[in-house]
């Protein structure tokens, strides 16, 4: 499945993106911040680029939180909101991913504590795809679920989000450390259980 | 965090630091991303709606951004008007209080010399024919506080050394303020004895054929044993209905210190030829700053009027203040004395 233009280099940092079928590369080449001074400047164009980009992270990142699409989506809707109006006096530094990735959890956990008090719908329970899940997803995500909160939020961004150590250090605010410090006991977690330990028989990361 | 209970965030950071980047086979990354749909796209329709109501929620942001501009451009504006409003009438204020000082500055002096006087003998709202005793001393600028002013100029002044000793101008914008006048019209007024203007306006109430009539009226001012020094009075005419004054002369008094026409607002002849019934108030004024000063029971202006048609003009006084040398309100008593009339045959008029 992997793409053979791009093989992996387990030992870097920021190993090149590793393209799947189906994900769009995305075809402007102008960094965030570029396209965020422009933006800020009201090119419409610009925060539409910044828009198809990222939207697929900002999605992902909200379905975790929320757990319903129609949610995740309003988290996505909001989340951008939150761009448009900090563009005026945004001065990027790092990824966007690093600035957008606070805004969603927060806006997704407000948006489900608010949703607490209402009753459930099926809609509140429909799962995220309507596809039926594999075993082995299944057993992932219930793995995930129970490593501790700060271990599942980097394995997640590093791995499932394909954000680099920095940034995720940058996205919650962390030591790089911490973040290679938890992504150890993470992955030695996965490895060491009965469910997971065959992905890593043939081990292929070096 | 749940995973570092046992060790600190300091810990956790150098423990990873010394630890090499940590990497997963690629199926597991692949797993991984199965299992959190991290393949999935939005499709274009999502996008579209997502990005329109997006720029639509900027549209109204900034739509309510210029209104709250606009209405704190409107505070900022309205608040700078007031500060100048406030400003201007501060400055108004001051130059009412700069122009009102000579008499201000003398309210304590007079209030010192009002208790030593005694009570006044009449209230100052008496204001028939005539009216007896002084008037109180009255409240705002009078004759009074010129002719202090008068007497510094003249160099006899009693009021304090070192006070700066105004000029001839502040003394007549102080006379003009009393009288109602302006100071030009106060000092060519003042030229002459009085004025004339002596064409009847064609009314239906007043005939052109009626003759014309010359009344006069004497102001009397009696101070009983005290000298009369400056004066100030205020005339009250009433044209009848039936008749119209079209002349109007001023002149002064029997003594000679105030022989000189008394102050008076020229201008009220405007008013008095206006129409027949015409109700007309005339502040007067004089006052002397000489040693010789009438005493007792005298004439202090005269008033001249020429009036065609039938009727008699009515005249009122009331004595505003009366006071001696020392500038100081005295009690006095102000009366009319009206000498008759004299037809004036048409052909004599000029």
């Amino acid at each position: 499945m992997m793409s053979p233009h791009h093989p992996p280099t387990p030992h870097d940092d920021a190993p090149a993106p590793i393209r799947f079928p189906g994900r769009k590369a995305d075809e402007d080449g102008r960094a965030d911040a570029l396209l965020v001074g422009l933006a800020s400047r009201g090119d419409d164009e610009a925060f539409m680029a910044l828009y198809r980009r990222h939207k697929n992270f900002v999605m992902n990142v909200a379905r975790r939180f929320t757990r319903d699409e129609s949610e995740a989506l309003d988290v996505l809707q909001d989340t951008f909101a939150y761009l448009l109006k900090r563009l005026p006096d945004l001065r990027l530094t790092a990824k966007l991913s690093t600035f957008l990735y606070p805004a969603v959890k927060n806006i997704a956990l407000t948006i489900r504590r608010k949703d607490r008090g209402v009753a459930l719908t099926p809609s509140h329970d429909r799962a995220l795809d309507d596809a039926p899940e594999s075993p082995l997803s299944v057993d992932i995500k219930a793995l995930i679920a129970n490593l501790p909160e700060g271990q599942q939020e980097v394995l997640l961004l590093r791995f499932v989000d394909d954000l680099s150590l920095r940034e995720v250090a940058a996205a919650l605010g962390i030591p790089v450390g911490t973040v290679k410090s938890r992504l150890h006991q993470a992955i030695a977690t996965l490895r060491e259980d009965p469910r997971t330990r065959a992905l890593f028989d043939m081990d292929d990361s070096g | 965090m749940n995973d570092s209970t046992n060790t600190t965030p300091n810990d956790e950071a150098s423990r990873g630091d010394a630890l090499p980047d940590p990497a997963l086979p690629v199926r597991a990354v692949i797993a991984l991303r199965e299992a959190y749909g991290a393949n999935r796209d939005l499709p274009a329709s999502t996008d579209a709606v997502v990005l329109r109501q997006l720029f639509e929620r900027r549209r109204r942001e900034d739509a309510r951004r210029r209104t709250m501009w606009s209405l704190q451009f409107a505070a900022v504006l309205g608040l700078v008007a007031t500060v100048v409003y406030i400003g201007n009438r501060g400055r108004d204020e001051a130059r009412t209080i700069a122009a009102a000082t000579p008499a201000d500055r003398a309210a304590p002096e007079r209030a010192a010399t009002l208790a030593e006087s005694g009570p006044m003998s009449a209230p100052r709202s008496a204001s028939r024919v005539e009216t007896f005793g002084a008037a109180a001393q009255p409240a705002g600028v009078t004759i009074l506080d010129a002719y202090r002013l008068a007497r510094k100029v003249d160099g006899k002044g009693f009021i304090s050394s070192g006070e700066r000793v105004p000029d001839a101008t502040e003394v007549d914008e102080i006379v003009a303020r009393v009288v109602e006048s302006d100071v030009d019209s106060l000092r060519s007024a003042a030229e002459g004895d009085g004025f004339l203007d002596a064409r009847p306006e064609s009314r239906a109430e007043v005939s052109r054929s009626a003759p014309t009539r010359v009344v006069s009226y004497d102001i009397k001012l009696d101070t009983g044993s005290r000298a009369l020094a400056a004066f100030q009075i205020e005339l009250e005419l009433s044209a009848p209905d039936t008749a119209q004054v079209t002349g109007f002369w001023m002149r002064g008094g029997s003594h000679p210190a105030l022989q000189r026409a008394p102050f008076f607002n020229k201008s009220i002849a405007k008013q008095l030829k206006a129409k027949p019934g015409t109700r007309v108030r005339i502040p007067l004024a004089n006052f002397d700053t000489g040693e010789d000063l009438p005493v007792g029971d005298q004439q202090v202006a005269r008033v001249v009027l020429s009036v065609v048609g039938a009727g008699h003009p009515g005249l009122t006084a009331r004595l505003v203040v009366a006071a001696g040398p020392e500038a100081v309100p005295i009690p006095a008593a102000v009366r009319v004395v009206e000498r008759g009339d004299a037809e004036v045959k048409k052909d004599e008029k000029k």
